[in-house]
């Protein structure tokens, strides 16, 4: 590389690996690679489901078949096998599952503690409920009863299944359609759990909420699917995180996130994404295909998405947010890195149908080593949505001359009072930038550290307090070594 | 009779009443200068008797020469004779400065049932009333506003009540951005426009301005309301005192 | 109505593979040097159809009403030598009635020093070889379709040649234009613009309908800047509304070469540009300018890219849409940064009013960045006119319906004014003076 002391200085913090890439020794029931009607029948069975879900999971797995895989990103993908993944994957278990947190498998829970979620309700997120997510089953809830005086459903998608059916038929599908697009088509058809969160009328949720996702067991896909249904006037705030141990082959992650929002409700859903993103050679790593939408059905509803997305060998998700009630309100902040030969297809749609309908777009793309990011969004205003308005800024840092950064915003607007405006730039961290640290006795290190966190700011500020510290180390480490 | 009456007057901006009962009469050949706090409501008065848009009337009357100003859309008023000197001119590029005055000037004259202005006549008017601003032919084919500094503004917004010679003039903080020579520059254009038939309110911050152009009537506008009304000499008081001692009279009485 | 219905049932390929037959046949085809390089051209058209929305590019323009229709080649026709729609002035004349060049109205002698022009016709006559290795030389890797449908079709078109150096001082302007009759007819011209180290020129390409009967029209034109070298560029393109108006623009900067262009979308029921400049040398500069006004039912779409191939390579562009009454306008600008052009220096902005409810305009600016020492941003805004711009106007006595008119026209004349030709600016400011008077 460059003799430019710079970048020595950078290379020496290269060091650190990822820090979740681990595999936890448990036994696992794991269903035979290959996937044809019997699998689902055999998922839905392993899982108790009614004969609603049944069919909705046929339905959407009949209508897969007939679609094809997307090519339209600015990404490179090498051709997946979909009978070479195993659909379903759980830590063997007692049969009736654990009662409560002391039942949970102790490794379970020792792995949750390296991952640094602990599962014990005393421990550092007390203020956070949790739910651990591991391969297809959701192995332990946390804070469950504190929130259910509160009237908060807050439990595993199996267990919503199981014991707010009505809720599941009501809302399932109605934000992201089981013939939505071919991954989201194939979560429906095979999805195995996930989270499910019901606020009521008029409740603000006491504590956050949050999800953590592992993958662990090897040539499996994750399909984990989340509903957050906030009723009339109520507040949810919700974060998920996500790892994977380093393997050398790619996995397959596809999951659905809906979101619903009635009048005068606010949801609130961040992600740091840190999945296994692939070696230095871009070998391994997760594919993270994932639909996320929220539906603002209610009049002065808002839905605020807000990514962290450093993991990953390939990243293509688009959080959304369908306006239809008036005065309603769709954000989305963005951090995402694409270092070594990662590569981000990622970014939003804010489609406008209520009057006076705002949104707001920030997004902030990283691009280092080889790594290739894009900004894909969409801004739709239709005629009915008068006085709609919209901002987007969409900023790209590149470090390092490998690497790409691109953008490619949509904007279609049908409506004359409408306001819709589209900024981006793209720049290198400046040598002027980096000079005036140096001369004021900063490192090297710091120095691009603190340009860098500079420049998600906007972003950060959205996280919930607790994250928002692990989301800037986080991204520190995805991005060292990188300068050029 | 007055020229401007403006009785009890409420408006509200979004959700927030910003005028609660403002009551005033003006009278041709009088210059009233209306002083008050940050938010008290200043801009707002002009801004509404000028008829932008998003305000709401909520209550009270204006009348304008006997009629009944806030019926009339902005262009009208205009036409009538109103003229407002805006606090912050917008830039409108692409629309020449000269091509803006000689349209707002023939609407004007042919409402006033006077022949318009060919481009000699009006370019002769023009230049003469630029000499008054010191301002030279460059200005002419600007873009409205393009470019120009706070000071360049300012002494555009005089020039154009120059040429529109209105009957009622509202000068919006006029002073403000202003450094001496140009505040100099600026009154003096405003003086020279004084008429007996012809009324002006200025809304200021500061007493400066008025050393240079001395108002007939100071009003003390605060919360919406005009608490305390006098000569030239209450704005000296209010220079030394502030505001406060006024609002706390007014809650006394 | 029976013929048409019969027409349809087959494909766009052969349906058009009948009409190349029936066009190059007998005596034409053993005179054309380049039918060879037309049948391959023409059998790509065919294996690839029209676009389709499925395409990317193609996403906002649908193509099927002009995939319903065969227009059959155009024959030249008598027009007035006198045409009051010619800009006065504008510089040397050159012609073309539907697709042929008619040097009775032209002006081309004698010729300017330091330069050559030729009809494409004339060019086949002389040296058919030359015209085939240039059409080689410049064909793109992956040519789109309906610039194949032009290298089938092409009958004729412009060469102009500018020696090292040289500077005509005056314009070239090309007249495209439709004669009155025609109805279900293409043209396929091609303009060649070849400006040799440090000359100089402006070249006005306007497109003028006919006023009744459906046309077609598809035009190439290449234009290669070397190094040193500067071209300013103009599109007028005011078919009629009952046309459908395809072009292709492709331009090579080199070094310090510098081109600009002034993109005026104002005609056609339907109308589509591509026009891709690559900068191949350092401190070439690419200059967009472009205006797209649709009103009626008109849909006006503009794509451009510009590929930074070369280090301080620098581009400008700045797009503007209005869109009126029931018109769309799509604006599609792409940036590319090659690996290695460092120091490129990119700005975009697309700007777009909408008039009326009814009327749409959509917008992708594109960027695509693989080096890491560049400087590239763009802006995109879509809404109304400034309330407070409006207000002011009316303060000072100007009525709505005027106030808006001038502001619509201050939003659209910002593209002209920088134009080196003053007859052309003069003209243009007339066109949108008329176009905005009672739109408002």
């Amino acid at each position: 590389m460059s003799s430019n002391p710079r970048d020595e200085s950078l290379e020496a913090l290269v060091g650190q690996k990822y820090r979740h890439g681990f595999v936890t020794d448990i036994e696992a029931d794991t269903v035979p690679p290959g996937l044809n009607e019997d699998v689902i029948r055999l998922i839905s069975h392993k899982k108790g489901e009614p004969q609603f879900m049944l069919d909705w999971r046929l339905k959407a797995y009949r209508h897969w078949l007939t679609m094809r895989e997307p090519h339209w990103a600015h990404l490179r993908i090498a051709p997946l096998d979909y009978q070479a993944i195993s659909y379903y994957s759980a830590p063997k278990a007692r049969e009736d599952g654990p009662k409560s947190l002391d039942e949970v498998d102790p490794k379970l829970l020792e792995t949750y503690d390296k991952l640094g979620i602990p599962l014990h309700e005393r421990a550092r997120l007390a203020g956070v409920a949790v739910d651990a997510v591991f391969d297809s089953v959701s192995v332990a809830t946390t804070f469950k009863e504190r929130l259910g005086k509160a009237g908060v459903i807050f439990c595993s998608f199996s267990e919503a299944v199981q014991k707010h059916p009505e809720l599941v038929e009501k809302y399932l599908g109605t934000v992201v359609p089981y013939t939505d697009n071919y991954f989201a088509t194939l979560n429906s058809a095979v999805f195995t759990d996930g989270s499910f969160v019901f606020v009521p009328k008029g409740v603000r949720c006491p504590m956050e909420l949050s999800t953590y996702f592992r993958i662990n067991a090897a040539k499996t896909g994750q399909f984990e699917r989340t509903l957050i249904v906030a009723e009339e006037g109520a507040y949810v705030s919700y974060l998920e995180g996500c790892t994977a141990p380093m393997r050398d082959e790619n996995q397959l992650h596809a999951a659905v996130v809906e979101l619903v929002a009635l009048d005068d409700a606010t949801i609130k859903y961040s992600t740091v994404q840190n999945w296994y993103p692939g070696d230095k050679e871009g070998k391994g790593g997760i594919y993270n295909f994932v639909t996320k939408r929220g539906a603002c059905r209610g009049k002065r509803s808002k839905i605020s998405w807000t990514q962290v997305e450093t993991g990953s060998a390939i990243t293509w998700k688009y959080p959304s947010c369908i306006l239809t009630g008036d005065n309603s309100i769709g954000e989305f902040y963005s951090v995402a890195v694409a270092n070594n030969y990662q590569q981000a297809d990622t970014g939003t749609k804010m489609i406008h149908i209520g009057r006076n309908t705002r949104s707001t777009i920030v997004s902030k793309g990283i691009s280092a080593g080889h790594g290739q990011n894009s900004y894909r969004g969409l801004v739709k205003v239709l005629p009915s949505a008068i006085n709609a308005r919209n901002h987007t800024q969409c900023d790209s840092l590149l470090m390092g001359d490998l690497c790409g950064a691109h953008t490619f915003p949509y904007m279609e607007v049908r409506t004359p009072t409408a306001s819709v405006e589209h900024e981006a730039t793209t720049s290198k961290i400046g040598d002027d930038q980096l000079f005036y640290c140096l001369s004021r006795g900063i490192s090297e290190e710091d120095a691009v550290n603190m340009i860098v966190n500079g420049f998600c700011k906007a972003v950060f500020k959205e996280l919930p307090m607790e994250f928002a510290v692990e989301a800037q180390n986080l991204l520190a480490v995805s991005l060292e070594g990188s300068v050029g | 009779m007055s020229m401007l009456k403006i009785e009890n007057l409420h408006v509200r901006a979004g959700d927030k009443q910003v005028l609660t009962g403002l009551s005033l009469e003006v009278a041709a050949g009088e210059v009233h200068a209306i002083m008050g706090p940050n938010g008290s409501g200043k801009s707002t008065l002009v801004q509404v008797l000028a008829g932008r848009e998003g305000y709401e009337v909520t209550a009270g009357s204006v009348s304008y020469n006997g009629r009944d100003l806030l019926a009339l859309p902005p262009e009208e008023r205009a036409r009538e004779g109103v003229f407002l000197a805006f606090q912050y001119p917008v830039e409108i590029p692409g629309v020449n400065n000269v091509y803006l005055l000689k349209a707002g000037l023939n609407a004007v004259r042919k409402h006033r049932g006077l022949a318009e202005f060919d481009a000699f006549e009006f370019l002769t008017l023009v230049r003469e009333k630029m000499k008054l601003m010191h301002m030279d032919d460059s200005f002419l084919n600007r873009g409205v506003n393009e470019g120009f500094s706070g000071g360049e503004k300012k002494r555009n917004e005089i020039l154009q009540m120059a040429v529109l010679e209105p009957s009622l003039a509202l000068l919006d903080e006029t002073d403000s951005g202003l450094d001496i020579d140009a505040l100099r520059v600026v009154a003096n254009g405003v003086n020279s426009l004084r008429r007996p038939d012809r009324a002006i309110v200025m809304v200021t911050h500061y007493q400066r301005l008025l050393d240079y152009i001395q108002p007939d009537r100071v009003h003390v506008l605060s919360g919406g309301r005009i608490l305390k009304s006098g000569d030239k000499s209450l704005a000296l008081e209010l220079e030394k005192r502030g505001y406060d001692w006024v609002r706390q009279e007014a809650a006394v009485a | 109505m029976s013929v048409a219905t019969l027409q349809e049932s087959r494909s766009a390929g052969e349906r058009y593979r009948a009409a190349f037959d029936e066009r190059w046949r007998g005596n034409d085809a053993p005179n054309d040097a380049l039918i060879d390089l037309r049948r391959a051209a023409l059998e790509r058209f065919a294996a690839a159809g029209f676009p389709t929305q499925r395409q990317e590019d193609w996403k906002y323009t649908n193509l099927r009403r002009l995939e319903a229709r065969t227009f059959a080649p155009a024959t030249p026709a008598a027009v007035s030598a006198n045409d009051p729609r010619w800009i006065a002035n504008a510089g040397t004349r050159i012609v073309l009635v539907n697709g042929h060049c008619m040097p009775g109205l032209s002006t081309i002698e004698p010729q300017l020093p330091g330069m050559t022009l030729l009809t494409l016709k004339q060019w086949l006559e002389r040296d058919p070889a030359a015209v085939a290795a240039f059409i080689a030389q410049t064909s793109r890797a992956q040519p789109s379709a309906l610039e194949d449908f032009n290298l089938a079709f092409f009958e004729d078109g412009v060469v102009l040649d500018l020696a090292a150096s040289a500077t005509p001082d005056q314009p070239i302007y090309i007249v495209h234009q439709w004669s009155d009759g025609a109805a279900q007819v293409m043209s396929n011209p091609r303009v060649v613009v070849r400006a040799a180290a440090n000359s100089r020129c402006i070249v006005i390409e306007h497109f003028i309908g006919a006023t009744a009967g459906e046309s077609f029209t598809n035009a190439v034109c290449e234009i290669d800047v070397a190094a040193g070298a500067s071209v300013e560029h103009y599109r007028i393109q005011q078919e009629s509304t009952r046309g459908f108006h395809i072009g292709h623009v492709n331009v090579r900067v080199q070094q310090n070469g510098r081109y600009a262009s002034h993109d005026i979308a104002l005609g056609a029921s339907l109308a589509r540009v591509n026009l891709s400049t690559t900068l191949q040398g350092s401190g070439a500069h690419a200059a967009l300018n472009g205006l797209l006004a649709p009103l009626g039912t008109q849909h006006l779409d503009a794509h451009t890219t510009i590929d930074h191939a070369a280090p301080h390579t620098t581009s400008d562009e700045n797009y503007r849409g209005v869109a009126g009454e029931r018109g769309r306008g799509v604006f599609n600008g792409k940036v590319i940064v090659r690996p290695g052009a460092q120091k490129t220096d990119a700005r975009q902005s697309s700007r777009n009013l909408l008039l009326n409810p009814g009327a749409e305009i959509d917008t992708k600016p594109e960027l695509e960045i693989y080096a890491n020492d560049v400087k590239c941003s763009h802006g995109a805004t879509t809404g109304q006119l400034d309330a407070a711009a409006l207000f002011y106007l009316r303060s000072r006595g100007l009525d709505e319906a005027a106030a808006r008119a001038l502001l619509i026209r201050a939003f659209a004349e910002s593209i002209v004014t920088s134009l080196g030709s003053p007859a052309v600016r003069s003209y243009l400011e007339q066109l949108l003076h008329e176009r905005y008077k009672v739109i408002a």
